[in-house]
């Protein structure tokens, strides 16, 4: 195996910015799902199921004032 | 208060910000990716190693804008079951279907071909490479395709009809939903937006290159497909624009109205108010400068075709209302005793009014004890934020006008082959960049703002579609995606600066050493 042990030294080519690119790219949109779903843990998972049975409907558009929480709009 | 509307403003608000949000990297990936396979195709056909490499670097672009856009739309997907549990309740069953199919469309295909567009360069040869950029401009259009259907539907609801068993919309004809006028019109209307844009990015970067006399050849070129398919974009924008107006006067005439500021019916055909002040408080503008016959052309494409006025119009809702009373008691009846034949007969007669009945819910308990005051705030509440869509429009207007001034200057300046030769025009073209999202995000205010006060025109008033959340939930929400977005927008024009300040040349893809095939075909008209 021919090995150079003298001559000039080559510096390293430079890195292609496009690969470093592609990198931050696909970490962006990784970071992008995981803060996403930080916001829907932290904020949305709590949130109380809606009842959206239809008797539930019909209590949302219904006349009576003493709405339940759940079905009030 | 029967309806809290903290929540509703807010839940509002949050669905507003994330789609004006949104829609920042929508009509630029719809307009760039068709710029790319023009490119791309004068690449293939002439073989000039130059294209590709115009292809690539404005794909760099054109990746950053699609990796930081990608994700951002799925938060208003959410928000229909976080903050509108009951709207997307209430009209899911139609709305679900285009909805899924734009995510297929978005998520999957044209993920996966934004993938292999930049990973088949060395994989794929020519042709089928061209072929994978044409399926992607194809498929990110057809994906904008089915929210917009999405769309239209709230705004002309058709191929559907209310069930009082289920209490819900449900689909008569999908071909109805799909091939809904006002549909079509939006499509083509957003999507020649969106190639206004992407003409209008690649023209001020271009120009940017030029004033400072790098990679000259390569922004002359890019220059020249630009200001050809701006021009055409531009104009189709127009155009287009007047079908979508053409069908708001047919389906949302109090939508037309507010646009107008038109308080009284005018004796066709009706002028176009060109400038003016509304005054809302006294349902009057101040200092109107009207252009005859204009707006009766537009709108009803006639000369002896009213177009209603704003007042004439919240005496018709008045009448819609005491309508809906009925068909509310006779929903009501029904769900007590379901084979009541009287109940069913009027609820057919008069369902198409029944949301307007419910626009009483903010105003008193019961529609149906609903005063003449009562019936009457709620008619006024028909009528949108008059200024803000009477200017919203007319910016956008002007936008598109200029629009078409520019695209067309450059491409006579691209056919005398002068583009670097004034300063100044460079200098315009530069500083228009941001204009055409301008008018992309005030055509949203228009469509959206004047769709108030329904969620669904006629139908589901949009105060009653909300989740029943407190305003603390819905804040705490807002303010973590206000945050993120605001994050994400700067991260994003720092990386679009950072690389279009490096230019092709930076980036090592200029210049280039043409090797084109000397029996190339159109070389020397392309080249």
């Amino acid at each position: 195996m021919d090995m150079p042990v003298h001559g000039p030294t080559h510096p390293s080519p430079p890195r292609n910015p496009l690969r470093r690119l592609s990198a931050e790219l696909i970490l962006i949109v990784l970071a992008k799902i995981a803060f996403f779903a930080l916001i829907w843990w932290f904020v949305a998972a709590h949130y109380p199921r809606p009842d959206t049975r239809p008797s539930a409907i019909e209590h949302l558009l219904a006349p009576s004032p003493s709405t339940t929480p759940e079905a009030k709009p | 208060m029967i309806i809290d509307s903290d929540v509703v403003t807010l839940s509002r608000l949050q669905f507003a910000l994330t789609a004006l949000y949104h829609f920042l990297f929508v009509p630029l990936t719809l307009g760039l990716v068709w710029m790319l396979a023009i490119m791309e195709s004068v690449y293939v056909m002439t073989g000039h190693e130059v294209w590709k490499r115009m292809v690539q670097f404005w794909g760099v672009l054109f990746g950053i804008n699609f990796a930081m856009g990608v994700a951002t739309g799925i938060t208003m997907e959410f928000q229909f079951g976080m903050n509108w549990a009951y709207y997307a309740h209430y009209v899911g069953d139609v709305f679900g279907t285009p909805l899924a199919i734009e995510g297929l469309m978005a998520f999957f295909l044209e993920s996966t071909l934004v993938g292999v567009f930049f990973m088949g360069w060395h994989r794929l040869s020519r042709v089928k490479h061209l072929l994978v950029t044409w399926f992607l401009a194809l498929g990110t259009n057809f994906s904008a395709l089915w929210i917009l259907v999405a769309n239209a539907w709230m705004q002309h609801p058709v191929g559907a009809k209310f069930n009082p068993q289920t209490m819900r919309m449900e689909v008569t004809n999908f071909s109805d939903v799909l091939f809904n006028p006002v549909a079509q019109a939006k499509f083509v209307h957003t999507v020649s937006a969106g190639y206004v844009v992407g003409s209008m990015f690649v023209l001020s970067i271009s120009a940017w290159y030029l004033l400072r006399g790098r990679n000259v050849d390569f922004a002359k070129r890019s220059m020249t497909v630009a200001a050809s398919f701006g021009l055409a974009a531009a104009l189709s924008v127009v155009v287009l624009g007047d079908e979508s107006g053409y069908a708001v006067s047919e389906n949302q005439k109090m939508k037309m109205a507010a646009i107008e500021a038109m308080w009284e019916t005018e004796p066709p055909p009706a002028s176009f108010t060109a400038f003016g002040l509304p005054d809302v408080q006294n349902r009057t503008t101040h200092f109107a400068l009207h252009v005859p016959w204009v707006m009766g052309l537009i709108g009803t494409r006639s000369l002896d075709t009213p177009i209603p006025g704003i007042n004439n119009l919240v005496a018709d809702t008045k009448g819609k209302i005491t309508d809906g009373i009925q068909a509310y008691d006779a929903l009501l009846t029904l769900r007590k005793n379901p084979d009541d034949a009287q109940a069913q007969s009027t609820l057919t007669k008069y369902d198409d009014d029944m949301g307007y009945a419910l626009l009483l819910k903010r105003y008193v308990a019961d529609p149906r004890q609903a005063t003449p005051d009562d019936i009457q705030k709620a008619a006024n509440s028909t009528i949108p934020n008059v200024p803000v869509l009477f200017w919203a429009f007319r910016i956008m207007v002007a936008c598109g006008l200029y629009f078409i001034a520019l695209f067309a200057y450059s491409f006579w300046l691209a056919s005398k082959r002068q583009l670097d030769n004034n300063r100044w025009y460079l200098k315009l073209a530069l500083y228009s960049l941001p204009l055409p999202w301008l008018a992309a995000e005030l055509g949203w205010i228009v469509a959206e703002y004047g769709r108030q006060p329904w969620a669904i025109e006629g139908i589901l008033p949009t105060a009653l579609g909300v989740s029943s959340l407190t305003a603390g939930q819905v804040l705490t929400s807002l303010g973590g995606f206000v945050f993120f977005y605001t994050a994400l927008a700067v991260i994003d024009a720092v990386l679009m600066v950072k690389y279009a300040r490096k230019g092709p040349d930076e980036l090592g893809l200029w210049p280039v050493r043409d090797t084109a095939p000397s029996g190339a075909k159109a070389a020397g008209a392309l080249s």
